[in-house]
């Protein structure tokens, strides 16, 4: 159990600046998601959390003790790769006991047959062999202990990369990416086994990820990475109901959120293609604005109406539970998805005409430079309401 | 159409293929077939592969004043016990033995950590050494033969097993052979040894030595008949022990000999000179193969 505070992080390889000036404070026990478009420094940030890669500048703490000078197998923490990176010539049981062995046998204990001599060898063997089998039992991987990992699938290599991570009982797991190499099935069922996992071990889990809806699904909180930059960090569904920046926005989210340029008047007045917004902005922020808004907070409407966008639907996408319409604004250059019951979809056939409205009170407006401005209610809206 | 152009093109290319057998089997046919045969049939050229094997009457043992009732074998008798009694040949082979093994393992425990520290360590200087490596490769040992012979001769080394062994346990080749492999060992794995607790030297001989098994064969075979066969080197620093000859200096003890027509026991100890190698080889094709390929991984 452990607390992990990066302070100030920078990383340069070379002139390429990957990192700039990161700070995090990962609390004891949270599973704390760090996402972002691939290249964005995510993994880059958990190898120097494990030591793995030397940070340029700033401190590593865990347990409020920097670590920046500690090799990786000191910290105490463990971690588990997107390729699994299993030893190919060991057995599942050998892989699962080289943590320990080389944890808790000396050089001597551990030479090839001299080993095999020593007294004090076989209570630790014995005691190693407990934790292995337990683990496995917990994995339900008991029955693989005795194939190499190329004779494994996917899903059982992945169990047995956790396995690894956990024997030794770290202060907190570094995951990098663990369930991209596994189908989209067994992704979404690992997902709710790690998030079991968690819960039942409750240690520290710092998990890199490009998928926002793993970030969504599984974390305590998550930090958004962009660019080398920390944009964001909170709890997801904070994250997803009020990010911060545009870029954010448009990450988190599938399929991604609407975008259409906005302008805004004297009185803080925000319209976007034709359609007036509920809600003002609380300072003047002029012209060229964005707004923001989800699909789920658009609905389609049979008739025109003031306070609806137009447009003419050129595909609808069909989940069964839910029907995304795509459609083509009039105004010739934005496309918006909204999202719409099936049987309302039913009605509509490519080509159509379209009204949609949106859901007062949940557009979200950026700036020019994409950072999230706050809206209050105007005095119109308050009045009715 | 295509059939029948493609049944000829591979009918031509079996025929190049069965030249190209011929050539090199037609030594080894002739060496075995010598080493069976009576020097009267080898004379006469008859015979065959494995001769008529009559009886024939050594003269060497008439000579040396034996009764000729106990100079009377068969050939290939005869071929294969000349061959041992003439000059020591265990003890030729066993110096063969112990100094291309030693050679192997040396080389091994060099090569390792070196091709390592080139293929997956950041360190200044990196490309220079490897470039030194590439440029390494490019040096005849004849050029350096006779620099390598004065070391040797000041150290008091020659004569010995060490100047045998000492110049070749620093292969250029097998670090570049195993730097090629190890490039393509996941970085991955190295960082879940090194989160597992591993120093690097451990990392070295506990994960890439095992993954590395076919380049290492590969690397071992070409290493093993490069200095068993070799000629030229033990030629150079063994000047006067005969002790510590290797076989194929041991093979001049037959073609010093006065009367020329000693080919059966000279055929008959090359054939048992080149055994071990062709039956460590067929052993170890098809990880050779692999290894070479450097196919081995995944």
């Amino acid at each position: 159990m452990a607390s992990i505070t990066l302070r100030n992080i920078s990383k340069s390889f070379g002139t390429t600046r990957v990192i700039n000036n990161v700070n995090i404070d990962i609390v004891d026990g949270e599973f704390l998601t760090l996402v972002g478009p691939s290249g964005c420094g995510k993994s880059t940030t958990l190898r120097i959390i494990a030591g793995l890669e030397a940070q340029s500048a700033g401190d590593v703490e865990i347990d409020g003790k920097v670590v920046n000078e500690i090799r990786p197998s000191r910290r105490d923490l463990a971690m588990v790769f997107q390729s699994y990176a299993l030893y190919p010539h060991l057995n599942v049981y050998q892989n699962l006991a080289t943590p320990l062995m080389l944890r808790d046998l000396d050089f001597w204990e551990r030479f090839p047959l001299v080993g095999a001599l020593l007294p004090g060898r076989k209570p630790k063997v014995q005691a190693l062999n407990a934790v292995v089998r337990e683990v496995a039992e917990t994995l339900k991987i008991e029955h693989l202990l005795d194939r190499k990992p190329g004779q494994l699938s996917g899903g059982q290599r992945q169990r047995v990369a956790l396995g690894r991570a956990m024997v030794r009982k770290p202060a907190a797991f570094l995951m990098d990416e663990p369930l991209s190499n596994l189908d989209a099935g067994l992704r979404v069922h690992m997902r709710a086994e790690l998030a079991g996992l968690h819960r039942s071990l409750g240690t520290t889990f710092v998990y890199v990820t490009h998928d926002q809806a793993e970030a969504l699904t599984m974390s305590t909180r998550m930090a958004v990475m962009m660019d080398g930059d920390m944009l964001q960090i909170g709890k997801p569904d904070e994250v997803y109901d009020d990010p911060q920046n545009l870029r954010v926005a448009e990450f988190i989210g599938s399929p991604q959120i609407n975008v259409l340029p906005g302008e805004s008047d004297a009185q803080g007045r925000v319209t976007c293609a034709g359609v007036s917004l509920v809600r003002n902005l609380k300072q003047t922020a002029g012209q060229n604005l964005s707004v923001g808004l989800r699909p789920e907070h658009l609905e389609y409407r049979e008739k025109p109406a003031k306070d609806c966008f137009s447009g003419q639907l050129t595909y609808k996408e069909n989940l069964g539970s839910d029907v995304y319409l795509h459609v083509a604004l009039h105004d010739g250059a934005h496309n918006i998805i909204v999202r719409a019951q099936p049987h309302t979809a039913d009605d509509i056939s490519i080509g159509d005409t379209v009204s949609v409205g949106h859901v007062p009170g949940k557009a979200l407006v950026f700036d020019s430079n994409g950072e999230r401005l706050a809206m209050v209610a105007s005095g119109k809206a308050r009045k009715v309401a | 159409m295509t059939a029948h152009t493609n049944s000829f093109g591979e009918f031509l290319k079996h025929v190049v293929l069965l030249f190209g057998a011929v050539i090199v089997l037609l030594p080894f046919y002739l060496m075995i077939s010598y080493s069976l045969k009576s020097p009267a049939e080898i004379e006469s050229n008859t015979g065959g592969l494995i001769g008529s094997q009559q009886i024939m009457t050594d003269r060497r043992c008439i000579k040396e004043g034996n009764p000729p009732e106990q100079c009377e074998m068969r050939p290939i008798v005869y071929n294969y016990t000349a061959a041992f009694k003439e000059a020591p040949l265990l003890r030729y082979m066993m110096n063969g033995v112990l100094v291309t093994v030693s050679i192997f393992l040396i080389q091994v425990v060099v090569a390792l950590p070196c091709a390592y520290a080139l293929a997956k360590l950041r360190f200044w200087g990196r490309d220079v050494v490897f470039g030194l490596v590439i440029f390494c490769l490019l040096i005849p040992v004849h050029a350096i033969a006779l620099p390598l012979y004065i070391m040797l001769a000041k150290a008091g080394l020659t004569n010995t097993y060490a100047a045998l062994v000492i110049p070749w346990t620093i292969s250029v080749f097998g670090i570049f052979l195993m730097r090629q492999f190890f490039k393509t060992v996941p970085d991955d794995l190295i960082d879940a040894a090194r989160m597992d607790g591993m120093s690097e030297f451990s990392i070295v001989w506990r994960v890439m030595l095992p993954t590395a098994i076919p380049a290492l064969l590969a690397f071992g075979i070409f290493s093993i008949v490069a200095h068993w066969n070799d000629y030229y080197w033990p030629r150079v620093v063994i000047t006067g022990d005969r002790d510590l000859m290797t076989p194929p200096l041991g093979l001049r003890m037959f073609k010093s000999d006065l009367d020329g027509n000693e080919y059966g026991p000279m055929m008959a100890a090359t054939t048992v000179i080149v055994t071990p190698l062709v039956v460590a080889f067929l052993l170890a094709q098809r990880r050779f193969i692999e290894g070479i390929t450097l196919t081995g991984m995944k």
